[in-house]
């Protein structure tokens, strides 16, 4: 077993490299999973998320030039993907006015603590609009700065920082909520 | 105002904040309010446990490869064969003269060039054919759509005529039968006939 630089798997799967490309998809398949999962909410759709966005990755390989990390890079399309997966689905259902749904197969009931964990996350999250959620993500599980969020999602900072605000005045409304 | 905004941006950038700083943010209800919503998300995060992706075809995320890798390929030889070319005639004729070294890298460039011309030729030959195979498969489609339509209609009308001669056959028949049971009620003496 040899270890190889990302640079390396990188330009090996340039060069059409198909173990290359394995290797990078299984480095960053978890992040990428997780994020789809707490954006959607839904074992499923986080799948076909994840999916679409590896290949789409693999489509624009071709043209990463190392200008930003790869992982950068990467969540810029994952990004893009969530956002064109959302208002595809939103064509035909409404996440504020659908149930939380629960998966009979979803790995979250293995462990009943991080099930309710992960429960009390998702109701929070689905609590807020789309832009709102995607702030959420970038700046508290993806640890981006304001100018970041701003980068990667092709609007102003204080847009960003509004955004964040609105959410978490409404985690406050919810939280009110959920006390009585 | 700005200077709470400011501090709180920096809070929340994972800035350290001196104790003073701190507590003008915590005495301003607005501010303290912000601090410990962000908190909730913040322990979320660190608490979140990853969950482990299902298994999945990763196969499926390499689309196939296009024709025009095929030709970088080949390029990419004749490039090599090109300079092996150069490489030998300067090996092996070391001793011309410059002049002529020079009109053999002319000719090899000229060849080169020539050879790219070929490929150019030959990409547009299996972009024509390709286009000529779509057409070829749009008729096709066209014509098995078509048959099957004709066939469709065919079938249809044989199946007409038979209900219609089938009818015809049941209507004779019952003509045949409404005759005889006339004639029956015609040739019975009136005694027989029920009265209402």
């Amino acid at each position: 077993m040899f270890f190889q630089s990302i640079e390396t798997l990188i330009a090996k799967a340039q060069q059409g490299n198909k173990r290359a490309w394995i290797k990078l998809v299984k480095q960053h398949e978890s992040q990428v999973y997780n994020y789809c999962l707490r954006m959607l909410s839904n074992p499923d759709d986080a799948m076909d998320l994840m999916q679409e966005v590896f290949i789409s990755v693999f489509k624009s390989l071709p043209s990463f030039r190392g200008e930003s990390s790869f992982n950068t890079w990467v969540f810029q399309i994952v990004h893009r993907r969530s956002v064109e997966y959302y208002r595809r689905r939103k064509h035909f259902q409404s996440l504020d006015e659908v149930p939380e749904l629960t998966c009979e197969r979803s790995e979250l009931e293995s462990n009943q603590l991080v099930q309710v964990e992960h429960q009390q996350l998702k109701t929070m999250l689905n609590n807020l609009p789309w832009e709102q959620r995607l702030v959420v993500e970038l700046k508290f599980f993806q640890h981006c700065t304001f100018e970041e969020i701003a980068d990667q999602l092709d609007i102003s900072t204080n847009t960003a920082k509004s955004r964040l605000y609105s959410a978490l005045g409404k985690l406050k409304v919810h939280l009110e909520a959920v006390d009585g | 105002m700005a200077n709470l905004d400011s501090l709180f941006e920096q809070w929340l950038e994972g800035n350290v904040l001196s104790d003073t700083q701190l507590q003008q943010l915590e005495n301003d209800p607005e501010y303290h309010a912000l601090m410990s919503q962000a908190q909730v998300w913040q322990q979320h995060s660190r608490e979140y446990k990853t969950v482990p992706v299902p298994i999945w075809d990763r196969q499926s995320t390499i689309s196939q490869l296009t024709p025009r890798r095929v030709f970088s390929a080949a390029g990419t030889w004749v490039v090599v064969a090109s300079v092996l070319v150069c490489s030998l005639v300067f090996l092996v004729m070391p001793k011309q003269p410059v002049s002529e070294l020079l009109d053999q890298v002319a000719k090899q460039t000229q060849l080169l060039d020539s050879q790219q011309k070929q490929i150019d030729q030959l990409q547009k030959i299996i972009t024509a054919q390709n286009e000529l195979q779509q057409q070829h498969m749009y008729q096709l489609t066209k014509e098995a759509i078509s048959t099957g339509r004709v066939e469709r209609q065919e079938d249809l009308n044989s199946l007409l005529s038979y209900i219609k001669t089938q009818r015809a056959q049941d209507q004779a028949y019952l003509r045949i039968q409404l005759n005889d049971l006339a004639e029956q009620v015609q040739e019975q003496p009136m005694a027989a006939i029920a009265k209402n």
